[in-house]
């Protein structure tokens, strides 16, 4: 099969088309503040048979699938894309966070996994027909592959939810990064075996044989792999052309590492994924690079292949309402509760556990990529491949909604607007530390149920050892006490008050912060966090010539909003 | 400053490097007015024994305030035997820079020590004929009970020895960020993010230092975005550190940790400079 002068033109055109159609559509749900995939796949749908083919049948034929070569080739450029994607995924699975992460991490994994793998292994063991399979491949892969495709997290759209509410780095944001890095790993080597098990017709090597190379594989790639590439990363940044030497070689490692996995009969993406972990592990790899290989597959080949994916299947023949509720029902139950369960038991608190339970069951392109090679294989039929395209958008579109909710309320997500409340902010004519503190402690032992005594007593000797006059008029008395949350109260002092600061400034504005005996951390990122705030003089000025305990509450919380 | 470490240990060999062993153990030894605790496996000869004596005369080492271990046994358990009995908590021992490839995995004495620490560590790294002096100190930082700590004892130290400069480093990666990128993100947005993380970084430093009220000695802040431990041996390099100031790992080192490195892992493999590891009490 060749493909000829036209061949090439339309293979070109339909490119362009897609490219276009994906990515304008993608924009569009951007702006809606939506996720791209979501945009990508819908373009699919809309130029798939269930829209533009069953309106514009003829037109639809010819640009689709007049040509077996030029589909032969689109199905080629869209494998390479898959390939890439997990790739990348592979590259920003970080064992070491793994590690550091601990008992948290470990646990929820372990729940997030097991319980949704449970389910579904057993609903798919004793309904595959209501599950709608095919039964080609016998009940138990068929079982196994249900369970897998409850239990996958999709990283990517989970860490792009985490940063837009500002809880990346935050340790339930770290525990969800690395609990769904572990479950990647775990997920994909279970899927290439089933893979493996039901492509056996097409390949040299038994089953037993075939796990066997693929855990050697693994093995040597980790460990040897890992090193040599550590090892040859300096020279390749540093003496190859940047950013095109590094990209090159890690496209080249990962390409052979797929014919390889491919070649067993597994299936590419789990070479590609492999590799991807060893290139990744590297600390050698720039950020930057991490970064410009992201891009370039996400903006070039991720909407080729998301695109394809809504042309996959007639979304409104084979859809199957009762089967994309029973999915989505199994994903929302067994993931949330398996992951809430594993954060609880790892030390998390009921909010934060929550807020893991929801950031694990984004599925995103996971899921559908997962479906895809499914469908490929046999394993799954149509109806099944919708529902889990469904289940995969449905559940990246609630995540971050329900997150959102259980931040609100979660003790570990404490800033300097949400501790202080109107009725913490006082004006005062007091010209001395001592006497504003104790003003201070009086309305502060309201909140903390501490004789406002002991208060006054405990941030007074700390002012003693240091004062705490920071810059631009600002002060922060604080101490640290038995109580079991912070406290925050701010003061106007109309005369201005000397607290010692490096600027030789009076303070006008006083914060007092009492925070638990043993909670250090939470004393440095609430101090910081005001400090933050003492940075930006024209607003202090402004709080500062507020006369009204109202209007000063409402600058200082939405002046903390603002830097927060 | 407060009382230091007391006892302390020094296991030694008769190398070269044996006189900045025993300058630096003395001083130490002076600070804290501790007992000094010699540990040596094997015999030592007349020739050695004058050698020794006289290297602790010329520090100022009285007779009274050390004691000599000698045992023809393997050194490791000699040396945790003798921190378990004596209840040492600073052991001071010679390393070189680097191991070669075989014996990074199967480890030699220093680096099985550092392991598995049986007590504060500071180890030695140095050329034979050159004179160690901690004119820059670097210490990492973490904001937990421990790393205030650490901060407390590295600036003692920083006095101790006279230190020109005192480093507080910190460490900050966030795993994943390059992912965001995937959807709808851009680098411009990964980067001011980054950026914002070590803006708050710096200002959660600068109100550390501020609690420890440092005076006496420059104190720098420096964050750098990276891997812990590998971004602190290439700070150390950079900014030619001598001694570097970080915790001892909390559990013991396995061979899964050299195979799959994290934190000290990235410094044993090749210590930058001397190292000060630091056990929590």
């Amino acid at each position: 099969m060749q493909l000829t002068g036209p061949n090439i033109v339309h293979l070109l055109l339909l490119l362009a088309f897609f490219l276009l159609f994906a990515r304008g559509l993608g924009e569009i749900f951007r702006l809606m503040r939506q996720p791209v995939i979501i945009g990508e796949i819908t373009a699919g749908i809309l130029l798939g048979p269930a829209i533009f083919g069953y309106f514009f049948p003829g037109a639809h034929a010819a640009l689709f699938s007049s040509q077996p070569s030029v589909s032969a080739a689109m199905d080629g450029i869209t494998q390479v894309g898959l390939i890439f994607l997990l790739l990348v995924s592979g590259i920003e699975v970080d064992l070491t966070t793994i590690f550091r992460q601990g008992k948290v991490a470990l646990l929820t994994s372990v729940f997030s996994f097991l319980v949704p793998f449970s389910v579904g292994f057993f609903a798919g063991y004793w309904f595959p027909a209501s599950l709608g399979s095919t039964g080609q491949s016998g009940n138990i892969t068929f079982a196994l592959f249900v369970g897998i495709a409850l239990s996958i997290t999709a990283l990517p759209v989970v860490a792009r939810t985490l940063l837009d509410l500002g809880i990346f780095k935050s340790m339930p944001g770290q525990a969800i990064i690395a609990s769904a890095m572990l479950i990647d790993f775990i997920g994909w080597l279970v899927f290439s075996l089933i893979i493996s098990s039901v492509s056996r017709a097409q390949s040299s090597f038994s089953f037993s044989q075939t796990a066997s190379i693929a855990f050697g594989f693994v093995v040597v790639t980790l460990v040897v792999g890992r090193k040599l590439i550590h090892k040859a990363l300096p020279f390749v940044q540093s003496k190859l052309s940047f950013p095109g030497g590094v990209l090159n070689f890690i496209i080249i490692l990962g390409l052979f590492a797929a014919a390889f996995t491919e070649y067993l009969g597994i299936h590419a993406i789990f070479g590609a994924f492999i590799m991807g972990m060893a290139i990744g592990d590297s600390a050698h790899l720039r950020e930057e690079t991490r970064e410009l290989i992201q891009q370039f597959v996400t903006n070039i080949f991720a909407p080729l292949f998301f695109i394809s994916i809504g042309m996959k299947a007639n979304f409104l023949t084979h859809l199957n309402p009762a089967l994309v509720g029973v999915f989505i029902l199994l994903a929302f139950l067994t993931k949330i509760f398996g992951s809430a369960l594993g954060a609880r038991l790892g030390g998390l608190n009921k909010e934060d556990a929550m807020i893991v339970g929801f950031g694990m069951n984004s599925r995103g392109a996971m899921e559908i990529i997962l479906g895809l090679v499914a469908l490929q294989y046999g394993l799954i039929n149509e109806e099944i491949f919708v529902a889990l395209v469904i289940m995969a958008l449905v559940t990246s579109l609630s995540s971050a909604p329900f997150m959102n909710y259980f931040i609100r309320r979660s003790p570990t997500f404490l800033r300097p607007s949400l501790l202080l409340n109107q009725s913490g902010v006082l004006h005062s004519s007091e010209s001395s530390p001592e006497g504003i503190i104790r003003e201070l402690a009086r309305a502060a032992a309201h909140h903390c149920k501490l004789p406002y005594e002991h208060i006054a007593a405990a941030v007074l000797k700390r002012e003693e050892e240091f004062p705490t006059g920071i810059a631009n008029g600002v002060a922060i008395p604080h101490a640290r006490l038995k109580i079991p949350q912070p406290v925050l109260c701010a003061a106007i002092a109309r005369g201005g008050i000397n607290f010692s600061a490096p600027d030789t400034l009076p303070a006008r504005l006083i914060f007092l912060l009492l925070t638990p005996e043993n909670e250090q951390e939470m004393q440095l990122e609430l101090l910081a966090g005001i400090a933050r705030l003492a940075q930006d003089k024209e607003r202090v000025e402004i709080i500062c010539g507020t006369t009204s305990r109202h209007t000063s509450y409402q600058k200082i919380a939405s002046a903390f909003r603002l830097f927060e | 400053m407060k009382p230091f470490f007391s006892p302390i240990a020094a296991a030694f060999t008769f190398s070269p490097t044996l006189p900045q062993l025993i300058r630096q153990a003395a001083k130490l030894r002076e600070a804290g007015n501790a007992k000094l605790f010699l540990i040596h496996a094997g015999i030592i000869g007349e020739e050695n024994s004058a050698l020794l004596h006289e290297l602790l005369s010329v520090n100022r080492v009285p007779a009274d305030a050390y004691e000599l271990i000698c045992r023809d046994t393997d050194p490791a358990s000699l040396i945790r035997e003798v921190c378990r009995q004596k209840k040492i908590s600073l052991l001071i021992i010679g390393a070189l820079m680097k191991e070669g490839l075989f014996s990074y995995y199967t480890g030699t004495l220093a680096r099985n020590l550092m392991r598995n620490v049986p007590a504060s560590m500071l180890i030695l790294s140095c050329q034979p004929d050159e004179e160690l002096t901690f004119s820059h100190i670097c210490a990492t930082v973490d904001f937990s009970k421990e790393g205030t700590q650490l901060l407390h004892t590295a600036y003692d130290t920083a006095r101790l020895f006279g230190s020109e400069k005192l480093t507080l480093l910190r460490e900050l990666l966030v795993p994943g960020l390059a992912m965001t990128v995937h959807d709808s993100g851009s680098k411009e947005e990964t980067g001011s993010m980054r950026q914002v993380w070590e803006e708050q970084e710096r200002l959660k430093i600068n109100m550390l230092v501020k609690e420890l009220h440092f005076s006496g000695l420059p104190v720098k802040t420096a964050i750098v975005y990276g891997r812990q431990g590998y971004e602190a041996k290439k700070y150390a390099e950079e900014q030619n550190v001598d001694l570097l100031v970080v915790p001892a790992p909390k559990k013991k080192l396995r061979l899964m940790d050299r195979i799959f490195q994290h934190d000290q892992e990235y410094l044993y493999q090749e210590l930058p400079c001397s190292l000060l590891c630091l056990k929590a009490h």
